[in-house]
């Protein structure tokens, strides 16, 4: 029995089919990056794992057992109005843990100190998101999801707005902390070399209606550390190139149907 | 529609029902528009009147006609006070809560029609643009004018204005008589020289056609009659008071209205009469029979009838009862 | 800080030049004094009437009128603007009723409110409340509306029960917008001011202005609307104050 398992599902939108049957096994704490182009239904097999969206058909188990509404277990981080503008950054760390009955107050005191810290945020704790970078949000986004004790992020382009620096700084960070906690990850990104660095498993989608139009075992091809050197390397970019052509070859799959 | 039905009703309890039940037997309640000829009813409560009677007065100013009815309608009121062409108009119908109890004052120079300087004869204004507020007493006087002309109301473009806007409206060349009262009457006169205006009409003329009355509501003058005569009495001893003392009286009257004693005096002069005990008698008539009121009523009926402010006729009869007026005196000091 | 002392004195020197401006056109003769009495003698009526004709204690009922009948209102308007915005088949069912009312026009309405509440503090209030909670409501219902459905999403993948999302993020979220539309329709609340304040009307700046107006004495009806005027500036301001010091976590 697989962690996390799609099992035939679909979605559509009235007469327009969004994701057609759709099959995929996730493990625990593996790292899977969606990539596919623009519209193609990646947000909406995602938003189906947070449970914010339901499937037409089929289903998807976690653990072997099917998903209900939303709950803490998938927590997600968005691109944008990723914090509570009128929690400080402490507060919106906290709040993942607001609804929680199985911690005490001192316990989710510790626990949001510690999350501040993993993420790099405890100097900026008393702040306002309005006053803190987009990078620093997402890294409040990210702890708020730790701290709630979800098992799984879904992130939907959270690095999306992020100049190329900040961007590869947090990426490297969230690779750590995903390593450190233990977490499964599915991260939607357009990025192919950000896909390249993050992932486990790279899965690759055609034009709507989404299917798998590859997947890409990084770790069988890279090995299991992400790090700054391996940028640099022969084999990085050579998957790269490989995400690359996959990607351009469903554009020109596009330009072909294209009137 | 239920939330706010429900909160604003229970506001309404709160509010009313505290003060009001209370004190509803010994309150005297009035309602009646912002006109002087109305101030002897509150000068009595200066002179001590109501509370000697073992009353109170809660007097306020509304010029909205369809107000005071549907106030009149809820029982929030006893008494009104109007002109008798105001009292006959819709939707008044025998059954409609009022009946005259007495006068207060009669217009003499209060109401009129100011006419540009064109204008030198009621028949110059066949074809012309008059503009006058529907229901008020000057429509009156112009369409008695008009009939004596063999014209009527028909013959004129009429247009309906608010009183209080006279003096802009008679501004705009186009418009060659307005319908007002004071004190936009005379002011006109010196605030537009350039229009060279002229009062052409003015209920001087006509003293009894516009007369102020008081009337009671019928449940509680049936169940409280008592109400009545005490109102009537503090009326017509403040009218008696105005009499001796004139000047007293405009001090007492001027905060009422925002105005000076000065300006209280010379609406009083340009404008009105307040009638005595005598002369309400002289228009109600006593112990069931009728006055001059009773032929009043009749005519302003008829024009009323005519320009269709009234559309049912209204027998005198029914609608004057002048048993609070016979005898007001009997066993008390005037 | 250098910018809001600016402002200040732009708008103050804005303000007096309007006010010289008028005085110049009243003294020119050009407008009929009767009509636009000089600034100089609408202050000195001004003074008058406070001294003389209690022009404080009716401004002092006035204000109370309006914040009553605008607490009520918005207490109302907040919650169920709130479900309206927030549960789809509520909006659906009150929105048309809603709409339909906010249209009718207020004056028209007195006799209907008398004959409903009579002539007490009841329909002034009501008066005043119908001006303003239609108008309230909609505005309320609509910034719940504009919540980014994110913040919604984020608190239900923590865990937060549906109405807990109603207190813990609609509203918090929504304040900010909640307190300008409320400084907003609070100003329109003082305009109903002399619609309820002339029925079987004995006190209120509204009934001091319309009984000058009907003795045609201009001056004082500019100096009851200017005292209204300084009210709505001055609780403009205050409102204002507030809403800065409230959401100082707005400022980037
Ligand atoms: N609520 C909805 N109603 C109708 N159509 C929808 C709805 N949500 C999404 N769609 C459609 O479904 C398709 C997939 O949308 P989705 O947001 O999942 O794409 P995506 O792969 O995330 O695209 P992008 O990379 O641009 O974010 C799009 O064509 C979109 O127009
Ligand atoms: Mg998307």
């Amino acid at each position: 029995m697989s962690y996390l398992e799609f099992r035939s599902v679909t979605k559509r939108y009235g007469p327009v089919e969004v994701v057609a049957p759709f099959d995929l096994e996730v493990a625990e704490g593996e790292f899977v990056v969606f990539l596919g182009p623009s519209g193609c239904g990646k947000t909406t097999l995602m938003r189906m794992v947070g449970g914010l969206e339901q499937p037409s058909s089929g289903r998807i188990l976690l653990r072997g057992q099917p998903l209900g509404p939303p709950d803490r277990r998938r927590g997600m981080v968005f691109q944008s109005y990723s914090a509570f503008p009128w929690l400080t950054v402490a507060g919106n760390v906290a709040y993942g843990m607001r609804y929680r009955r199985d911690l005490t107050a001192a316990e989710k005191r510790a626990r949001t100190a510690h999350f501040l810290r993993l993420v790099g945020l405890t100097d900026f704790a008393h702040q306002w998101p309005n006053r803190i970078s987009g990078g620093m949000r997402q890294r409040v986004a990210i702890a708020r999801t730790l701290a709630a004790g979800s098992e799984i992020l879904l992130m939907d382009e959270p690095f999306g707005a992020l100049d190329a620096l900040r961007r590869e700084r947090l990426q490297l960070e969230l690779r750590r902390i995903q390593r450190e906690e233990g977490r499964t990850v599915i991260f939607v990104t357009h990025d192919v070399e950000e896909a390249a660095f993050l992932a486990d498993r790279v899965i690759v989608f055609t034009r709507r209606p989404a299917r798998i139009l590859a997947e890409v075992d990084v770790t069988a091809r890279l090995g299991p550390e992400s790090t700054l050197e391996l940028r640099g390397s022969a084999e990085f970019f050579a998957l790269r190139n490989e995400l690359l052509a996959l990607v351009r070859s469903t554009d020109e799959e596009e330009e072909a149907t294209a009137p | 529609m239920r939330f706010w039905k429900v909160s604003a009703a229970g506001l309404a309890a709160g509010a009313c029902l505290a003060g009001a039940a209370l004190a509803q037997d010994t309150t005297i309640r009035v309602l009646a528009p912002t006109w002087v000829g109305f101030a002897p009813a509150l000068v009595a409560q200066d002179l001590g009147c109501y509370e000697a009677e073992g009353y109170a007065l809660d007097f306020r100013f509304e010029d909205d006609r369809a107000n005071v009815m549907a106030a009149m309608e809820r029982g929030d009121i006893d008494a009104d006070m109007r002109t008798v062409g105001e009292h006959q108009g819709r939707p008044r119908v025998p059954e409609t809560p009022g009946t005259i109890i007495g006068t207060i004052d009669i217009s003499v120079g209060g109401d009129g029609v100011l006419v540009d300087g064109s204008i030198s004869d009621v028949s110059d204004l066949a074809g012309r643009t008059v503009a006058i507020e529907p229901n008020i007493p000057a429509r009156l006087l112009l369409q008695m004018a008009l009939a004596e002309a063999g014209l009527s109301l028909d013959d004129v473009q009429l247009r309906e204005i608010a009183t209080a806007d006279t003096i802009a409206v008679l501004a705009d060349p186009s418009v060659a008589a307005v319908g007002t009262y004071e004190p936009f009457l005379s002011q006109a006169v010196t605030a537009l020289p350039d229009r060279n205006p002229r009062i052409l009409l003015s209920s001087r003329d006509k003293p009894d056609l516009i007369v102020d009355i008081i009337t009671a509501r019928d449940d509680e003058l049936a169940a409280n009659p008592g109400k009545f005569r005490a109102l009537l009495r503090c009326v017509y001893r403040a009218v008696d008071f105005f009499g001796q003392d004139p000047a007293r009286f405009a001090e007492l009257a001027a905060p009422y209205y925002g105005l000076t004693p000065a300006e209280v005096t010379e609406i009083i002069d340009t404008s009105l009469a307040y009638t005595t005990y005598e002369e309400a008698v002289a228009y109600l008539g006593t112990g069931g029979g009728t006055g001059k009121l009773h032929d009043v009523f009749r005519q302003v009926m008829q024009l009323n009838l005519e320009y269709g402010a009234a559309d049912t006729a209204l027998d005198p009869g029914q609608e004057i009862d002048n048993t609070i007026l016979t005898g007001l005196w009997d066993g008390v000091e005037r | 800080m250098a910018g809001s002392r600016h402002r200040i004195l732009i708008g103050t020197a804005a303000s007096l030049g309007l006010i010289l401006l008028w005085e110049a056109v009243s003294r020119s003769g050009a407008v009929s004094a009767r009509f636009l009495p000089a600034p100089s003698v609408v202050v000195a009526t001004l003074w008058t009437m406070i001294a003389e004709r209690g022009l404080l204690y009716h401004a002092g009922v006035s204000t109370l009128r309006v914040w009553v009948a605008f607490l009520i209102a918005a207490a109302m308007a907040v919650p169920i603007g709130i479900l309206m915005g927030s549960v789809r088949w509520i909006g659906a069912a009150l929105e048309p009723v809603i709409d339909f009312i906010r249209y009718l026009p207020v004056p028209a309405l007195v006799p209907l409110s008398i004959i409903w509440f009579g002539v007490g503090e009841s329909t002034k209030i009501f008066l005043l409340w119908l001006g303003t909670f239609f108008q309230l409501v909609l505005l309320v219902a609509d910034d719940v509306r504009r919540v980014p459905h994110e913040f919604h999403e984020t608190a239900m993948t923590v865990g937060a029960p549906g109405w807990r999302r109603l207190t813990d993020v609609s509203l918090p979220a929504m304040l900010p917008t909640l307190v300008d539309n409320m400084r907003i329709t609070l100003g329109w609340c003082w305009t109903y001011l002399i619609i309820a304040e002339i029925v079987a009307a004995d006190s209120g700046l509204g009934f001091v202005i319309w009984q000058a107006r009907r003795f045609f004495q201009t001056p004082e009806v500019m100096a009851g609307v200017i005292t209204i005027g300084i009210i709505g500036l001055l609780t403009d301001q205050v409102i204002r104050a507030a809403h800065r010091r409230w959401f100082r976590y707005l400022v980037r």
